[in-house]
């Protein structure tokens, strides 16, 4: 063996010791379960932990997209509204009760009080809140709030 | 120099020591107006035109001991006192900070035999410390008396010329910061300059308004700003323009028997922040500088919309629809008026006919009206602006003494649609790509990072009809070429209304045309960049665009998209949400070893990297598919995995902070990895800023 293949062959025993690659003649194959040749005390040894080194080691299922969000279906019913249209705020919030309109999912004209639809949230966000204004000035607006911690998601409001 | 002219002026200089009121502070903003025949003086802001009475807590405020008259003051830049003319004397004043004029003895000035009685118009000099009085008329004329005690013209009077041959009816006139010329404006609306060095003038053209111009300043950059007695209405001339105009600037207080003095080497807004009147937000075409006039008021505890500094007192509830009307709920405090415009037609004014609200009264706490939308306003994006104040008939520009301005950016729609917003108005996700595929990257999530918003217009019938993507280029952390684009999958091209089509960048409207020209059938993608190492460079002692440490860089890639579809989508077939947004290497650009393509050296256009399991455009080339680390099964719609089933791309439901250059995310955020492994279940919110290794991210506004 001339001094290139010796290194060339010290580089690839190298390479397969770093990635934990096994030959076509490990041990597990030489000894098959339920061969003879077993020994009823010796015990398997447990498979080792994978070396978690880097993200690129970490394993995840393909249909996992590693999203942080999750879908929120928005059922709503507003039954006595002053005129058939309305609008509909549905919002980040400002405080417990107070919606940010400044930072809303959907603004949108409803009629007859009615509105479905469904919102991917970040799963940081806690609650949201819906308000539904009639058009008339002096109309106080229908409002509804939605928890994370108290309710599923499935946010259906009918009133 | 005469014996006798020694003797007054070394009796001068000794009444000069003896009038020991402290100087003003140095070159003052605030302009001073003397006014009524028992003179009080007011500070005047003349940005704002709000006045206060000077000194606030003397008493007497008169100037002049006996309640006497005082006219013709001008400020001093040379010692920082107002000089004046007191008719109870007869002969001139200084004044410094505690508001009490000291007259100069008529007998200490030199040659006062050639000054009669009655000066009215005066100011001091810039250029030379001498104080000039004038009054039209043959017995009159414009005078220089000297001011500087160590000059051998010191309180000596000198006519520079006739009032017989410098003969114009004006009440005031003001000192050029720069040119050493005085400057006035006659009843008629004349500007007038006077060199007064000689007395030689000119007319330099009417300046449109007319009327008793009874105080006139001039600010450092060269603006003359001038008061009319009968309705206090302060007017900004450009002298320098070859056609100048008076245009209204702001209501000040309405006075008789005046006279104003201001340091013209002095801005005309403070330099405190605390001091600053209340501007709008709106881009600058619709006045919102100081220098385009901007609407602006005084501060103001007790005259606002909502939280005084905040914008939050005007709200249109129901949306901005065409031919529809608004619900406007306004939150005022201080029984003020409120005014309103909105720019339908989009052209960056606010014009006269896009007043929506008039002096209307408002009630301390919510109220609520309604505005009409045009049926020709045009849908999209716009600005209005909303102005409160005790004073009636403003404008959209120019200041008032009290209240507050509030601009709104307002998204106008055609009748019944609604707009959903991903991830929220005024939030955004972020987008984080390694662009080494198919080859593995070192997982520090920061080779583009982008902040994206969606939003999505949604007609009557619930077709998505438009949508507008915008966000911001947060870091490029490699040395690739690569651009950044959208697919809006199940949207064919031919779909899409390209004349409609539009994209910002940094808030201007770009000739770059977004839609990329594919097969008509194929799914539409939009362009925002062929290279995001042209948008943005690494500032000196970085190697990229915000990755390092010291690297936060200054420069912005902001961008807005708007695309119209010319047949509405279904909204349940419709994109939705974050849509499908990719980074392509950037034709002509190396981008990792292998992928060359028919010939090309480089592969362009056609390697595209998208967040895990979107569908690629037509653009893509399929054979990359599988290629080095990649493990992807585009038939059953799994893209862009590793044999790990591990991304090239993430999606963070955040402004993110993405991790420093060779940082693993999972070693910049330790709940990373228990988020993977439990497929989501544990650690949902590992991406926020607190669950980081602070020292290992970078974070984002």
């Amino acid at each position: 063996m001339n001094v290139y293949r010796m290194f060339v062959y010290l580089f690839f025993a190298a390479i397969l010791s770093a990635c934990g690659g096994t030959s076509e003649t490990s041990p597990a194959d030489d000894n098959p379960a339920g061969s003879d040749s077993s020994i009823s005390d010796n015990t398997p040894e447990p498979e080792p932990e994978p070396v978690i080194k880097s993200t690129a080691d970490l394993k995840t299922t393909a249909e996992f997209e590693l999203k942080s969000t999750e879908t929120l279906e928005l059922d709503l019913s507003i039954a006595g509204l002053p005129e058939q249209r309305a609008y509909l705020y549905v919002c980040h919030l400002e405080t417990n009760e107070t919606l940010d309109r400044g930072r809303c999912l959907v603004k949108t004209p409803i009629l007859d009080g009615a509105y479905s639809g469904t919102f991917n949230v970040g799963n940081d966000v806690e609650g949201l809140g819906l308000e539904v204004w009639s058009y008339v000035p002096n109309a106080e607006p229908v409002q509804h709030f939605w928890s994370r911690s108290e309710d599923t998601m499935n946010w259906t409001v009918s009133l | 120099m005469k014996h006798t002219q020694l003797a007054a002026a070394i009796l001068a200089a000794g009444l000069a020591s003896q009038v020991g009121a402290a100087p003003f502070a140095e070159c003052p903003t605030q302009a001073f107006l003397v006014q009524g025949s028992a003179s009080t003086t007011f500070g005047v802001n003349l940005a704002t035109g709000s006045y206060e009475d000077l000194p606030e807590d003397k008493i007497p405020k008169t100037i002049i001991e006996g309640d006497g008259k005082a006219n013709a003051v001008g400020y001093n830049f040379h010692d920082d006192h107002i000089y004046g003319w007191s008719y109870a004397h007869n002969s001139i004043f200084k004044m410094g900070d505690d508001f009490i004029a000291q007259p100069i003895p008529r007998s200490s000035l030199v040659n006062n035999n050639l000054l009669q009685t009655g000066f009215y118009i005066g100011d001091v000099s810039v250029n030379e410390n001498a104080y000039y009085i004038y009054r039209g008329g043959n017995a009159h004329g414009l005078f220089r008396i000297g001011l500087d005690p160590e000059a051998d013209d010191y309180l000596v009077v000198s006519r520079i010329i006739s009032g017989s041959t410098l003969n114009y009816a004006i009440f005031d006139f003001a000192f050029h910061p720069d040119n050493g010329s005085l400057y006035s404006v006659d009843r008629n609306g004349r500007l007038i300059r006077i060199d007064g060095s000689d007395g030689s003038s000119q007319v330099l053209g009417n300046v449109g308004q007319s009327g008793t111009f009874g105080a006139v300043y001039f600010d450092v950059h060269g603006n003359l700003y001038i008061s009319r007695n009968s309705d206090g209405y302060i007017f900004r001339i450009a002298v320098d323009d070859p056609n100048p105009v008076a245009e209204f600037f702001a209501f000040g207080p309405a006075s008789g028997n005046n006279d104003g003095a201001r340091c013209a080497k002095a801005d005309i807004l403070p330099s405190s922040q605390d001091e600053l009147p209340d501007f709008g937000d709106a881009p600058d075409s619709y006045g919102t500088s100081i220098e385009n006039n901007g609407a602006r008021h005084e501060k103001n505890e007790g005259m606002k919309l909502g939280e005084l500094g905040s914008n939050d007192g005007v709200q249109l509830i129901t949306g901005a629809a065409t031919g529809e009307g608004s619900l406007v709920q306004v939150d005022a405090q201080g029984g003020g008026a409120l005014n309103g415009w909105v720019d339908w037609d989009h052209n960056g004014t606010f014009d006269n006919d896009e007043q929506v609200i008039t002096d209307e009264p408002m009630d301390d706490g919510i109220n609520r009206l309604v505005i009409d939308v045009p049926e020709d306003a045009t849908p999209g994006d716009t600005w209005g602006r909303f102005r409160y104040s005790s004073q009636e008939g403003i404008g959209p520009n120019g200041g008032v003494s009290d209240g507050e301005v509030e601009d709104y950016a307002i998204t106008v729609t055609e009748s019944g649609v609604g707009v959903i917003t991903y991830p929220g108005e005024g939030s955004f996700v972020s987008l984080a790509y390694e662009d080494n595929w198919p080859h593995q990257g070192d997982y520090d999530m920061n080779d583009v990072v982008v902040s994206f918003q969606t939003r999505k217009y949604v007609d009557a019938s619930s077709n998505a009809v438009r949508y507008v993507m915008s966000g911001k280029l947060l870091a490029v952390g490699a040395s690739y070429h690569s651009g950044f684009a959208v697919q809006l999958d199940g949207v064919a091209t031919n779909n899409i209304d390209e004349d409609r089509v539009y994209l910002k960048v940094n808030g201007e409207v770009t000739t770059a045309e977004p839609l990329e020209q594919n097969a008509p059938t194929d799914d539409a993608v939009l362009i925002i960049s062929n290279d995001l190492w042209e948008e943005v460079t690494a500032d000196p002692g970085c190697s990229y665009f915000r990755t390092e440490d010291g690297c936060d860089s200054e420069q912005e890639f902001r961008f807005e998209l708007s695309v119209s579809l010319v047949n509405g989508v279904p909204v349940a077939d419709a994109p939705a949400d974050v849509l499908n947004p990719f980074i392509f290497a950037t034709p002509g650009a190396f981008h990792g070893p292998g992928l060359s393509v028919e010939g090309q050296v480089h592969p362009g256009r056609t390697l595209e990297i998208h967040l895990k399991n979107k569908p690629v455009s037509a653009q893509f080339n399929t054979s990359f598919f599988g290629l080095a680390d990649d493990n992807s099964d585009p038939d059953n719609n799994l893209t862009f995995l590793t044999d790990n089933n591990m991304p090239w791309a993430l999606e963070l439901p955040i402004v993110w902070a993405h991790p420093k250059e060779t940082e693993d995310v999972m070693e910049a955020y330790t709940g990373f990895r228990p988020f993977v492994e439990s497929l989501g279940i544990n650690n949902k919110t590992w991406y926020l800023f607190q669950n980081s290794v602070n020292n290992r991210v970078i974070q984002n506004d």
